[in-house]
């Protein structure tokens, strides 16, 4: 399988702290990857990395086989960030924020309102469209942050946490979402503090503690570094025996 | 794609009740509260109807051949020219209750002024009617000194433009529900993510903001003119007076959360800084009444800006429209490449 994003000795240090230590990591096309890990473990600067917003201090980071170190515009176009935040306008209408966002990556005109009409259909927020985000629920707000990020029709979707503080008819419907994005073609890193949602959706997993990867591979793989009978330990077992149980406080 | 930002963050900011209180009731309350109280001050601050003047010629001056026009001119505007032939001009302009004394010399003049406002207006009479007669000839050399002067305007008009001017310096408050939005969900990492520049970044919130300030602003000026009868005199340049204002003003708003990148302290600096301009730039005492150094008034881009309009409202015309133009245009270009650098500079200790 075709590697989409590949990241070669991936380092960053604050000051002498190693936040991000030494990773390397190929995701394939297609996969939907869980990166999981504590508080502290490097997640979101590995993914602000992956992003570009933080540069590496050592290392480097391939995105469809060319250096994303530094910003290129098509390829940016190609990458969807879903923030753990509501990245939103509460005063804006639903159709308007998406409109905002799609609109970054240089769509415009007739073929902007299509993606927003697609991207509100997509998340079921069609109907709502002409109302003001400030008057949705947690859930059509996470919904419409999803939305914002769909427009452009990328390849690779970085989801943070999306599913935060939201109840489980949203959440199953977020989910459901993110696995139909994976079928139409787009590869998914995800994670998530909730083990469950992390098993049901990934095809791979990554655990992160300390800045470094401890172990990667299928959610059977993992729980089989832990136990030979995989049918008597949970994914957050697993979780909880690699990384330990001592509190992250940062 | 950048015309699409601008076009919802201005959605954004004319959406907010505070923004619109803020820019366009804010200073027409303002206005009407100061009017009330200070226009018997300002009163005391108007030229007499008709008043009389004194002068004398030596004989052979450059200026005798002006004086008829001059003595019609000025009979036009209310000032009675009389002739002495040997007179003490102070013992005269106390004697005779003159509102001024003009002694023409061969190659130059000297104007000896009543303690008032007559003496003011005679000399801005002066002034105008000899850079008139003199525009266009060459090689005139007329010794002539100026001294300052200005026009008398009452609160109605004075009070309606200061503050129209002092609420648009604010306008980074406009901006700061989008900014801290911005930086509180994560938005502007999204647009980050997405490549944009931090050019883009800077000109999707300046330039919404701008708008939004300036079209409140207008709607301001516009109430202050039906509900208060506020005179701007002449409307096109006052207009390019004020959207340069607010330009700078947002510019300087800019720089100045750029470099805290706090609202909150965003916010505290501008206030400090604009209430300082204003208190010398004439916000809150009148600048005809100041005492405060000329060096310094010269040095504030809200003096410039206030004396400009508000001689435009009385005089139709300012010596201090140009000087308001280029001081809020060089600020603006100072303060827009200062922020570009600082972004820049922030962007990379980040990253």
């Amino acid at each position: 399988m075709e590697t989409i994003l590949k990241l070669n000795e991936l380092t960053r240090k604050y000051d002498n702290h190693v936040v991000v230590d030494n990773v390397d990591l190929e995701i394939k096309k297609g996969e939907i990857f869980g990166l999981l890990g504590p508080n502290g473990a490097g997640k979101s600067t590995t993914m602000n990395m992956i992003c570009g917003i933080v540069r590496p201090t050592l290392g480097s980071v391939e995105f469809m086989g060319k250096d994303f170190g530094k910003k290129n515009k098509e390829l940016c176009k190609k990458l969807g960030y879903i923030p753990q935040d509501l990245a939103i306008h509460e005063s804006l209408k639903a159709w308007e924020n998406v409109e905002l966002f799609t609109s970054l990556y240089g769509i415009k005109g007739r073929e902007l309102k299509e993606r927003v009409k697609e991207s509100l259909e997509y998340v079921g927020l069609w109907e709502r469209r002409n109302d003001y985000a400030k008057k949705f629920s947690g859930g059509m707000k996470r919904r419409l942050n999803i939305a914002c990020a769909i427009g452009h029709h990328p390849e690779l979707l970085i989801f943070d946490e999306p599913t935060v503080g939201i109840d489980p008819q949203s959440r199953n419907f977020i989910l459901e979402k993110i696995k139909k994005s994976n079928e139409n073609g787009a590869t998914v890193i995800y994670t998530s503090h909730y083990m469950e949602e992390v098993e049901s959706i990934c095809t791979r997993i990554a655990i992160m503690d300390n800045g470094k990867i401890i172990a990667t591979g299928t959610s059977e793989e993992l729980k089989k570094l832990v136990v030979d009978d995989i049918s008597s330990i949970t994914l957050e077992e697993v979780f909880l025996t690699l990384t330990g149980k001592k509190l992250r406080d940062i | 794609m950048i015309g699409y930002l601008i076009k919802n963050n201005l959605k954004l900011l004319l959406r907010n009740a505070g923004n619109l209180f803020m820019y366009i009731l804010a200073p027409v309350a303002v206005s009407a509260v100061l009017i009330s109280a200070f226009s018997s001050l300002l009163a005391s601050y108007e030229v007499p109807d008709e008043f009389r003047a004194g002068y004398t010629v030596q004989s052979g001056s450059f200026y005798e051949m002006l004086i008829p026009m001059l003595t019609d001119m000025a009979s036009e505007e209310g000032i009675k020219f009389v002739e002495y032939k040997n007179a003490d001009p102070e013992e005269a302009i106390t004697k005779d209750d003159l509102g001024g004394f003009v002694v023409f010399g061969r190659k130059d003049y000297v104007l000896y002024r009543a303690d008032d406002t007559r003496g003011q207006s005679l000399n801005f009479f002066l002034k105008v009617f000899f850079d008139n007669v003199f525009y266009g000839m060459t090689k005139t050399e007329i010794e002539a000194s100026h001294p300052f002067f200005v026009p008398a305007i009452d609160a109605t008009d004075y009070y309606g433009i200061i503050y129209a001017v002092y609420f648009g310096w604010c306008a980074i408050v406009c901006a700061s529900r989008l900014l801290s939005r911005e930086k509180k969900y994560g938005i502007e990492k999204k647009y980050l993510v997405s490549g944009m520049g931090d050019l883009k970044i800077y000109l999707e919130r300046m330039i919404p903001t701008f708008l939004a300030v300036l079209i409140c602003n207008l709607i301001g000026v516009t109430l202050s003119i039906f509900c208060l009868g506020v005179k701007w005199g002449n409307l096109p340049v006052s207009f390019m007076i004020l959207f340069m204002s607010v330009l700078s003003a947002t510019a300087l708003g800019m720089f100045i959360y750029y470099i805290c990148e706090s609202n909150v302290v965003t916010i505290i600096i501008t206030f400090m800084i604009v209430w300082t301009l204003g208190f010398i730039g004439g916000s809150f005492e009148t600048y005809m009444f100041s005492t405060t150094p000329e060096h310094l008034k010269m040095a504030d881009p809200i003096y410039h800006i206030n004396r400009a309009l508000t001689e435009l409202s009385v005089m139709g015309r300012s010596e201090y429209v140009s000087s308001a133009m280029i001081y809020t245009g060089v600020m603006t270009a100072i303060l827009v490449a200062a922020t570009l650098l600082t972004a820049k500079i922030k962007r990379r200790i980040k990253a």
